[in-house]
């Protein structure tokens, strides 16, 4: 388990190099990574941008197999709409945000006719590879809704567990966190996670178990859910910890990351290809592990 | 003042000072519970508190006999109703009769009603709100994250309420001038929470002195404490606890939830109180054990002591 990033960039090798589109290559973070990429044989990295900042970029240098395409418009708009057609026409497999600034970036991709949205709505599911020989978990949705109604929720968790079948997680445990345990209706959370455990009891998720209202120390902790009196499945097994919105769960992982020092990677679902956003909390050595996070799930896309 | 006394840095100079400090006057609401009863046994051996036990006569002999507690000689109030024990046991504290009040066996939101109406009729805030510490070993201080577990979703009122409670506990403690970063989901998408806006309103409070003596930080999210503008992560070292503020204001319960109780999971130690105008309320959690509700205990013994000692703030 404390291999698992390792494990990744192996699985994602054998399926052989994706076409990676990075836009903008004007930080050094991201090239430094996608040359760890290709040179692990995951990316044939392709770089858009304006003339100058490729030729930063120097491709040979990067990766004998990368390519520049050169857009001649100055602004991040034209590269932006290029990258897009890049990937509409079967150019690239997986998108890196780069150096584009980040709601232009965003809502480019989240645009009708943008040609990359797969479902209605893109969730960020954060993956942690805890260490000590505890089990890896997402934690969802992270970084893109401020405050999800229970149909986004709905989507939010089918996204989840579309990357726990990627992972090879079978039947996995779902805890739909609230602040309490219990359903209370001026709490919205415990009312949305109840509805979503219910959905699962009825099997409208397939081979999953959710379950919720769950407080974050009975998913934690079998022992604590037992002073509580509350019997699950799910406490002290959790796969996936669904957060009511981003408040809690931008925080939540931020707090991993930086207090618990924890590692982790994300990815964009929801889209046609993967998309690998900047975060600020994947640490930069992880980002290859990303990258190969990205390539197993268009990998799993194409063998659909 | 509290300011004038030293500076508490960790849980061992709480359990030092409380245990020094001779006994406090507990009420305990509802002592059902056999990890809770022995919590109240091992502190009072300790000479930390002095019990009033309030609760249904039969549970309480029952787990007192179960953790071999002899509360013959120890003042007890058989009562059966929740609400009516909840209120008793507050009472007493307001009244001052107790210097601490502990819920037991009860539900928290009759110890919250109790404690909202007597907290007003004190001249107190209606808003009140859980202060909850963590003891993180790398790091010579504690730090409090708070509100962790009364307000649902609190307004940008309510928080002024929630960070001057804050504010005056830590002149309490020893902070003369608490550093604190209300968190929010800022990200580098939709920045339109209604929490990044209240982090703007708190920072003009504070600047005109209206939350006591306290700094309110710009940065508002653990990237930004961590890595400030630079935005990239390049090592955990990058991440130096010594950036974290004193206070952590929690933008609603559902986050102050998840992120207090992450104790099980980091290595950090969490004891947590509600601070009134009269006293401190401690409010376990239904799910922790002895040694828990014993360190909580010790808290409330420390913030009674330094009440006592002159309460800063209106808190």
């Amino acid at each position: 388990m404390d291999n698992m990033f390792q494990d990744l960039i192996e699985r994602a090798r054998k399926g052989g190099p994706r076409r990676l589109v990075c836009i903008l290559p004007g930080r050094e973070e991201d090239i430094a990574c996608i040359r760890q990429a290709a040179d692990a044989g995951l990316v044939h990295p392709v770089f858009i941008g304006a003339s100058a900042e490729c030729a930063r970029v120097l491709p040979a240098e990067v990766h004998p197999a990368a390519v520049c395409e050169v857009i001649d418009a100055p602004d991040a708009g034209a590269v932006l709409s290029a990258a897009l057609r890049l990937m509409r026409e079967g150019r690239g497999d997986i998108l890196m945000q780069g150096a584009c600034e980040q709601q232009f970036f965003f809502d480019a991709v989240c645009r009708k006719g943008s040609g990359l949205m797969r479902d209605s709505l893109v969730s960020y599911q954060s993956l942690f590879r805890p260490g000590g020989g505890r089990k890896a978990f997402i934690i969802t949705d992270s970084y893109i809704h401020n405050y999800p109604s229970l149909r986004e929720k709905q989507h939010i968790v089918t996204q989840a567990l579309e990357l726990a079948r990627v992972l090879d997680i079978e039947a996995p445990k779902v805890a739909a966190l609230a602040a309490i345990e219990q359903v209370n209706t001026k709490i919205q959370s415990t009312v949305d996670s109840a509805i979503l455990s219910k959905m699962s009891e009825r099997g409208q998720f397939g081979d999953a178990v959710i379950d919720g209202p769950i407080d974050i120390d009975c998913a934690l902790t079998r022992s604590a859910a037992r002073r509580k009196g509350l019997t699950s499945l799910v406490t002290g097994d959790v796969d996936i910890y669904l957060v009511p919105d981003v408040e809690s769960g931008y925080s939540f992982v931020e707090m991993l990351a930086f207090i618990g020092r924890m590692p982790a990677i994300g990815v964009l679902m929801g889209t046609v290809k993967p998309v690998i956003l900047t975060v600020p909390f994947v640490l930069q050595q992880h980002r290859v592990a990303e990258i190969a996070l990205a390539s197993l799930i268009n990998h799993a896309e194409n063998a659909q | 003042m509290g300011q004038d006394k030293g500076m508490i840095r960790s849980f061992s100079d709480i359990d030092r000072i409380a245990s020094e400090g001779g006994p406090k006057k507990l009420a305990v609401l509802a002592p059902e519970d056999e990890e809770f009863m022995n919590a109240i046994k091992q502190c009072t051996l300790k000479g930390m508190v002095e019990p009033v036990l309030i609760g249904n006569r039969e549970r309480m002999e029952r787990v007192a006999d179960a953790v071999e507690f002899d509360i013959g000689s120890i003042v007890t109030i058989f009562e059966e109703d929740r609400q009516t024990i909840a209120n008793r046991g507050t009472a007493l504290c307001f009244s001052g009769d107790v210097d601490i009040a502990c819920k037991g066996q009860i539900p928290t939101a009759y110890v919250y009603r109790s404690i909202i109406r007597e907290n007003a009729r004190a001249g107190g805030s209606r808003t009140i709100s859980v202060i909850s510490l963590w003891e993180i070993p790398a790091l010579n201080r504690l730090i409090a994250l708070t509100d962790t577990g009364v307000n649902i979703r609190p307004d940008g009122a309510a928080k002024v309420q929630i960070v001057r409670s804050a504010v005056s506990f830590f002149h309490l403690f020893g902070y003369p001038k608490p550093r604190i970063a209300a968190l929010t989901g800022k990200r580098g998408i939709d920045g339109s929470l209604a929490s990044c806006r209240d982090v703007t309103a708190l920072r003009e409070q504070a600047a005109a002195g209206g939350l006591g003596a306290c700094e309110i930080l710009e940065e508002s999210s653990f990237s930004e404490i961590f890595l400030g503008k630079r935005g990239s992560f390049f090592s955990f070292d990058d991440a130096l606890l010594e950036r974290l503020p004193d206070i952590l204001l929690i933008p609603h319960l559902d986050t102050g939830n998840i992120l207090v109780k992450l104790d099980f999971f980091l290595n950090v130690i969490r004891r947590s109180l509600v601070m009134t105008v009269k006293g401190p309320v401690i409010i376990p959690s239904r799910s922790d054990l002895c040694d828990r509700i014993m360190g909580e205990l010790a808290l409330g013994v420390v913030a009674a002591e330094r009440i006592q000692g002159g309460m800063p703030d209106d808190g």
